[in-house]
């Protein structure tokens, strides 16, 4: 088990080594010049100069690149933000938090709606409920998310006044957010969900249950959920990254001091150092949602939680094959 | 590929030769009993006709301002009322889709060009290619969508062709996924190892046997793309990268449209609005198309 | 009173406004501690007869037109879903067709059969899974393999599973659903022996439903042969085997190919079963019939009793035999 799971990080590294070659190299491209940000568009040229060899920008990009990495694995430095001068650790750890809470909850919430309503729509399927989730779920995933806050920030705090526009205080201020958070990610676990017991309700086992006398409520809770959360696990996985990452259109609309926000200024100042830091950060936790998925994949998933947990059992399948010769 | 064998009542076997405009009719005809998918259709249609037309339909110019008019809410003159320099929003909405959807569309056939290639390339020849392919193509898939295209889009700067670039290689790597597992399926399928018992060549068996079985789901897989992709251009422009003013874009003009969030909201409401009919018409098209072509549901 | 008596019973299918004729005026008995054979191709409505004596059709798109399925006198199509799942597991068992899907793959053998025996039996989670095991034991697998899941057993390993579920509270009936199409034919000899077994100790009546005639013989006292909806030939054994009389049974027996015969070439029977939505006016056989003439093509045969119970629906045995009238 173990096994597995050093198996499957040492797997990611080459990846996440990957990521962070693939956005330095994009972001090297980029036109602009940081210098004249950070000094100011008439700073003398010799001070621009100066500032460039400070920076080591004006080494060739083998070397800069090389530098960078070396920076990350040895030091866990990603550099330093071109306008404050301070850690783009220390600052993007300041800002993760917030954007972590912010897709953690919009997740759980999405998944306490959308699982019971999708299992509602396959097991009244073509009903009214069934009908009107997949409008609402079609409706939803059209919607663009920085409009449908826009939409409902118009709506509940400009002509209502129930609840603030931006920033951070109250438990009011976290409502608008989530609720654009989790519209999209409920459409998808939704019809997931939906999908997922939809097939598994037509399986021969199913029937088997009903031959056996069990009640249909007992069938959807013991027999149908068991086997059609597998699929959702993924979903869930992926929207978990997903919603940390749609955090930059939220977070913007919002002004809530998150990653998205920190990632935003940054784009506007040119700010390499922390675009870099913030991606990669981005990816990274893309990363560890995909490996967490797997992992869970195992413990629930019998078909693979036996090759893991499997104690003699190629002794016993081995004797087993013996008995069924002998009784032929 | 053309010929069926057909059971007749007396239970004869009969080769049927079919016309190579059936299987072209045969989807129409599929497409057409899902009512949503002909309905949105129909939609898509008149979308890409009014935006093209847009000119034809609208006496305004997209750019011109006209300060006097500014801010104005709907009206007979403006259905959707004037943006804050006095340009009526109707008609940039117009002139914005043609933007939206020629970046769309280019920057999905971008990706089904490129992202295909390597996905059969990884399935054709297995082992260390895969692999490698594989491994690329997870490290793009790691960004999530949108902080791709924004890192792309910095790197290029902003306008047309660059935004079409960036968001093309958000879509490269479900192209290439989708390509790959259609060659999987079909590589071990027994016709063509009965191609290969014939005597034809690796290229012959990919260009002729293996690629029209996996024409299918790039259909519908691209159609979906140009949807999302609609999306994230306006996603993108909102930000501030993309496609930026003047030049008439949904994201842009919702950007443009947050100081006035307050007192006049048809700046946002309308082209938002343009976006979700679009990606609506995309998404229930895509279905159809999918539910349209999918061999099990063949009667 | 015989154990299961089915008069008259016809389900249909709708589905997108084509009505699919299913089952069409079925009638059989069972006697306690008698196995019936019915005999038919895919298609016939064989499957669908057995889901309709359990109540398992599912309402829409599947509908019970007419007919009575007296389990020992009282009418199973008139009971409520809860006494009819009550009735389920206990005293009408059935085993499905295919052994690869039929059990739950994320729960341990040991429960699913344990679940049997818990909706029926009042006793304690404990009780059940010995009682699980017991049954487990009966059926040749090694009681310590309960733990494990079906992934882990092969084919003929997991049909001795779904027999065991099966047979756990000791039914009076038990429908079998060509239990052994999916096996191996050694494994099927194994899997028959021990059905054999069980039913004498059991005392189990049995519903076999299969389309191998071979199979029939071994295990069969009486046989029904189905064709498109219908029971087309009806009787003991010996009758159906002996005196072969539907033109249709007659052809099952020729299409197979039969030791101490010289034959250069199998007989099948021409022509494929008529689609059941649009099943062919007169007898549903005619056009593939050797014997047919125009009489059969325009009048639908009735039921006759052609010696002993032995019922045949074939116009060669009415009165005025295939003459026109």
């Amino acid at each position: 088990m173990l096994k597995y799971i050093l198996k499957r990080i040492l797997i990611s590294i080459p990846v996440i080594l990957g990521v962070i070659i693939l956005i330095f190299t994009i972001t090297y491209f980029t036109p602009g010049d940081p210098a004249r940000v950070v000094l100011g568009q008439t700073a003398p040229d010799d001070m621009v100069a100066a500032w460039n060899a400070e920076q080591g920008l004006d080494k060739p990009f083998m070397y800069q690149l090389f530098t960078y990495l070396k920076n990350i694995v040895t030091k866990f430095d990603f550099g330093i933000s071109y306008v404050t001068g301070e850690s783009v650790v220390g600052l993007v750890m300041e800002r993760f938090p917030l954007s972590l809470k912010l897709g953690f909850l919009s997740t759980i919430a999405a998944m306490l709606l959308a699982i019971p309503l999708g299992v509602l729509a396959a097991v009244k399927q073509n009903g009214p409920f069934d009908y009107m989730s997949t409008l609402v779920a079609l409706f939803g995933s059209s919607m663009p998310g920085f409009w449908l806050a826009l939409m409902l920030m118009i709506l509940f705090s400009v002509n209502l006044g129930w609840l603030p526009a931006a920033g951070l205080g109250s438990w009011k201020h976290w409502v608008l957010p989530i609720v654009c958070s989790i519209f999209f990610p409920i459409t998808t676990m939704m019809r997931t969900t939906r999908s997922s017991v939809l097939e598994i309700i037509r399986q021969d086992y199913i029937t088997t249950a009903r031959a056996k006398g069990q009640t249909e409520g007992k069938i959807i809770t013991k027999h149908v959920l068991r086997n059609s959360l597998l699929p959702v696990v993924t979903v869930v996985g992926t929207s978990l990254s997903a919603s940390i990452g749609g955090s930059l259109i939220i977070e913007t609309v919002f002004t809530l001091p998150g990653l998205g926000l920190l990632l935003m200024d940054a784009i506007a100042n040119r700010n390499y150092p922390i675009i870099r830091g913030t991606t990669i950060l981005y990816a990274v936790v893309v990363c560890l949602m995909n490996l967490l998925v797997d992992v869970v994949y195992t413990f629930i998933d019998p078909r693979i939680k036996t090759q893991f947990f499997g104690s003699g059992k190629k002794k016993k399948k081995q004797a087993e094959k013996k008995e069924e010769e002998a009784a032929a | 590929m053309s010929n069926t064998s057909v059971n007749t009542a007396s239970g004869k076997r009969v080769i049927a030769k079919r016309k190579w405009w059936t299987g072209l009719l045969d989807f129409f005809r599929r497409l057409s009993k899902n009512k949503g998918a002909f309905i949105s259709m129909f939609f898509l249609i008149i979308v890409v006709l009014a935006c093209v037309f847009a000119d034809v339909i609208s006496p305004y110019d997209y750019a011109k301002m006209d300060l006097v008019n500014k801010l104005q809410f709907p009206s007979w003159q403006h259905i959707c009322g004037t943006d804050n320099n006095g340009r009526d929003i109707f008609t940039r909405i117009l002139y914005g889709g043609r933007i939206s959807l020629l970046v769309s569309v280019i920057s999905v056939a971008i990706a089904t060009v490129i992202g295909p290639i390597f996905g059969a390339l990884a399935a054709f020849y297995g082992g260390r290619t895969d692999g490698i392919i594989m491994r690329f193509l997870d490290i793009i898939m790691s960004i999530p969508g949108l902080l791709l295209s924004v890192s792309i889009s910095i790197a290029l700067g902003t306008g047309t062709v660059q935004t079409a670039i960036a968001i093309a290689v958000g879509s490269i790597p479900s192209m290439a996924r989708v390509m790959r597992a259609q060659v999987l399926t079909e590589k071990d399928k027994e016709y063509v190892e009965a191609a290969r018992a014939a005597g034809a060549t690796d290229t012959r068996i990919i260009l002729t046997h293996i690629l029209p079985n996996c024409v299918a789901p790039l259909i519908v897989q691209a159609t979906m793309r140009i949807g999302s992709s609609v999306l994230l251009i306006s996603s993108l422009s909102f930000i501030g990268c993309g496609i930026q003013p003047p030049t008439p874009e949904w994201g842009s003009m919702v950007s443009a449209g947050r100081q006035y969030v307050r007192t006049f909201y048809p700046m946002v409401l309308f082209p938002g609005l343009a976006i979700m009919i679009t990606m609506l018409a995309f998404n229930l098209f895509g279905d159809g198309v999918r539910d349209a072509l999918d061999p099990k549901l063949r009667r | 009173m015989a154990l299961l008596e089915i008069k008259n019973l016809t389900i249909e299918y709708e589905v997108e406004k084509v009505v699919v004729h299913a089952v069409n005026d079925v009638s059989l008995s069972i006697e306690q501690g008698e196995t019936l054979g019915l005999v038919g191709e895919t298609g016939a409505g064989k499957t669908t007869t057995a889901k309709g004596i359990l109540g398992l059709i599912p309402d829409p798109p599947g509908r019970i037109v007419s007919g009575e399925v007296l389990y020992k006198g009282e009418d199973l199509l008139k009971k409520s879903n809860k006494e009819m799942r009550a009735i389920r597991g206990e005293q009408i068992s059935m085993i499905f067709q295919d052994p690869m899907s039929a059990l739950n793959p994320t729960m341990k053998i040991v429960e699913q059969i344990a679940e049997v025996i818990r909706l029926h039996k009042d006793c304690s989670e404990a009780e059940a899974q010995r009682g699980a095991i017991d049954i487990l034991e009966k059926v040749g697998i090694r009681g310590e393999r309960g733990e494990e899941y079906p992934h882990q057993f092969s084919g003929g390993m997991k049909q001795r599973v779904v027999i065991a579920i099966a047979l756990a509270c000791s039914p009076e009936l038990l429908i079998a659903d060509e239990p052994t199409t999916a096996l191996d034919v050694t494994i099927q000899a194994q899997i028959l022996e021990m059905m054999r077994e069980l039913k004498t100790e059991f005392n189990t009546s049995m519903l076999l439903i299969t389309h191998d005639l071979g199979v029939v013989a071994q295990v069969c006292n009486k046989v029904a042969t189905m064709y498109a909806g219908e029971i087309v030939e009806y009787g003991t054994l010996e009758d159906i085997f002996d005196r072969t009389s539907h033109p249709y049974t007659e052809g099952l027996f020729n299409s197979i190919p039969r030791m101490g015969v010289r034959a250069q070439r199998l007989k099948p029977i021409e022509g494929l079963m008529p689609d059941p939505s649009d099943l062919p006016g007169g007898c549903y056989f005619s056009p593939r019939c050797p014997y047919a003439t125009d009489k059969c093509m325009r009048e639908h045969p009735p039921t006759v009793d052609i010696g002993g119970g032995h019922l045949v629906k074939c116009h060669r045995y009415t009165e005025g035999g295939l003459a026109n009238g």
